[in-house]
């Protein structure tokens, strides 16, 4: 099975959503106002130091 | 003196982030065009002979007016960059997927209450140059254009142009001459014609098997954005002269007309009879790379008559597209090599 590529979409809410990247789920999620954004960045690791100072 | 075919045209394949900021030079293609008229400006004159009080009713001065920037067609052999440009800044609501080639870009059009920008579409640059450099006839961008309308037509002839994409752009009078800019090398396109098409139902007729397969025509499907004028407060100058400003949508409007032959049992009749609605699909694909679909979500029939063709009976149907309201009007998908198209 091919692997679907996924999109970051954004409700005109604000929600934010990955989903997969075909016309038949784009297309509703589009006419419903909801747009392309950039995935979110990756949470970074907390530093070492800073676990240990607490 | 120069020859119009020393013209050279490239615009932005990404869209300005301002309608007065032209695009990064770097997302500027450089394409061919078959309107072989450059884009003309048009600036504009008024003087003072309606005003009482000079002693005479001639005129005696003039005073500079406004930039009337005629629209500008381009038109192509329909391609999957072209198409994916087209309709990205035509209808403006655009989803593209991939990190790397190919690229497919899902479009719809886009709605005021929920487009970032209002009732305004995306913005090109668009350059023209005739020998640029220091003794150029021509070289200017032109700055803040946006797509008005476009019309696709597909026909029953060999070659390129049996599928063919024009589009009708306007642009609010800014420019900067000389533009200074380097066009790159013309790009490559992939291009499609009319023995791509891989599929091809309107409203539950299959016209590319069944008992209406080798039956199909001509289609001819058109967009017009209705700009309304984009003169304010505050919209500008260039050379003293005032420009527009903005480029708002008006009532849109989605045209879809196709031309089939006549057959025995011909559903088409009977369909426009019983106010049959469904979904309208074309589909051309050129390889895994380059790949185009129309899908109109809810389409009837309005008009469909007898006609000639050629000396063939055909019957020359009129579409009219409903909307839906989950999966709106129209959407189109083209996978395309060219990123960054419209981002």
């Amino acid at each position: 099975m091919q692997n679907v590529e996924k999109v970051h979409m954004q409700s005109p809410e604000g929600e934010i959503r990955e989903v997969e990247g075909t016309t038949a789920t784009l297309s509703p999620l589009m006419v419903a106002g909801w747009n392309q954004v950039p995935a979110p960045a990756a949470p970074t690791a907390e530093p070492t130091e800073a676990k240990e100072a607490k | 003196m120069a020859n119009i075919n020393e013209l050279i045209e490239g615009w932005s394949y990404g869209k300005q982030t301002a309608i007065g900021t032209a695009a990064l030079v770097a997302k500027i293609w450089r394409l061919t065009n078959l309107n072989t008229k450059p884009w003309a400006k048009v600036p504009v004159n008024e003087d003072d002979r309606a005003e009482v009080g000079k002693g005479h009713e001639f005129p005696t001065a003039l005073f500079k007016s406004h930039y009337n920037m005629p629209s500008f067609e381009i038109s192509k052999y329909a391609s999957s960059e072209f198409l994916a440009w087209v309709l990205a800044f035509s209808l403006g609501n655009v989803t593209v997927v991939g990190s790397a080639s190919p690229y497919t870009y899902t479009i719809v059009p886009a709605l005021g209450a929920t487009n970032a920008t209002g009732l305004e579409l995306p913005y090109f640059s668009y350059v023209q140059q005739i020998r640029p450099g220091g003794s150029s006839l021509l070289d200017e961008i032109l700055v803040g254009c946006a797509v008005k309308g476009w019309k696709l037509a597909i026909k029953n002839s060999p070659g390129r142009a049996s599928a063919m994409l024009s589009c009708e752009c306007v642009t609010t009078g800014q420019y900067t001459s000389p533009s200074t800019i380097t066009l790159p090398a013309a790009t490559a396109l992939h291009e499609f014609n009319a023995g791509m098409v891989s599929a091809l139902t309107i409203n539950g007729i299959n016209y590319l098997t069944g008992g209406s397969g080798k039956q199909f025509v001509s289609l001819d499907a058109s967009w017009e954005n209705n700009f309304r004028p984009g003169f304010f407060p505050g919209s500008g100058l260039q050379d003293g002269y005032q420009i527009q400003g903005r480029f708002e949508w008006g009532d849109r409007t989605f045209a879809v007309q196709f031309v089939v032959r006549v057959q025995t049992g011909s559903a088409e009749y009977a369909a426009l009879i019983a106010q049959t609605v469904g979904t309208a699909t074309i589909t051309f694909t050129r390889d895994a790379n380059n790949a185009f679909t129309m899908l109109i979500q809810a389409m009837g029939f309005n008009v469909v008559e007898l006609s000639n063709t050629d000396g063939i009976a055909t019957l020359q149907v009129t579409g009219v597209q409903l909307y839906d309201p989950t999966n709106g009007l129209v959407t189109m998908s083209i996978t395309t090599p060219q990123g960054g198209i419209c981002q």
